[in-house]
């Protein structure tokens, strides 16, 4: 197989490139729209607070009062 | 922001674009707006039963307010619900637009239900409008920052030599 140096140049080029420019990529992506990973535990934690709520909640409305 | 035009460079950049959007904590918003709605119902019953306990409302409209509130805490219930087993983090649960529907027709509701100068009126309804406008602006904060990547991406596809 013969290879052509200067398209492998211009590839080993290009993939430097990309690998330099990945990171400032990423980051200007996560600040632009303050991407991170979700931070499930905690959504889950708040979630079984307001299932606690509302789960006193709805007898609560549930309850008739004299008319 | 300025990227380099290299044409996989920018692929990258536009793929990149696109899957940070599509991740932007949508459950996280979710998880917010099922929590503030949750508060905003709990002071709307509060401020009903203050009220029916002075005797500004009577027995009547406050089981109607009552009524009108229990699909909104069920339906507020289910989404949490959901959220606690959703493992789908790139999307909201559909059940956070059955919770805008069922907080627009209980202000509807309860605007009929209370006459113009019932005392705690103003408070309930203003409780319920700030729940409705949370779910409302966080759905449509979520779809706007999809189409916007979406845009961006193109745009960046556009210039790419």
């Amino acid at each position: 197989m013969k290879i052509d140096a200067q398209a492998l140049g211009q590839y080993l080029d290009l993939i430097t490139r990309i690998a330099a420019a990945a990171p400032a990529v990423i980051a200007q992506v996560q600040e632009l729209f303050g991407a991170h990973p979700t931070d499930i535990p905690a959504i889950q934690a708040q979630a079984r607070a307001d299932l606690a709520a509302l789960a006193a909640l709805i007898p609560h409305l549930q309850e008739r009062v004299p008319e | 922001m300025k990227f380099r035009h290299q044409p996989s460079v920018v692929l990258l950049a536009a793929l990149l674009f696109v899957a940070c959007a599509a991740k932007t904590k949508p459950l996280e918003v979710a998880a917010q707006a099922t929590h503030s709605v949750t508060v905003m119902l709990k002071l709307a019953s509060d401020t009903l039963d203050d009220q029916y306990a002075r005797g500004g409302i009577p027995g009547s409209v406050v089981n109607e307010v009552r009524a009108a509130l229990l699909p909104v805490a069920q339906a507020t219930q289910s989404a949490v619900a959901v959220l606690l087993i959703w493992t789908d983090v790139d999307t909201a649960p559909p059940e956070m637009a059955a919770l805008l529907t069922a907080l627009s027709q209980s202000v509807e509701r309860i605007a009929a239900a209370l006459p113009s100068g019932t005392p705690g009126r103003g408070a309930i309804l203003a409780h319920l409008s700030s729940a409705t406008a949370v779910v409302r602006a966080i759905a449509n904060l979520f779809v706007g920052h999809q189409a916007e990547a979406i845009v961006t991406a193109r745009q960046m596809l556009a210039e790419a030599p």
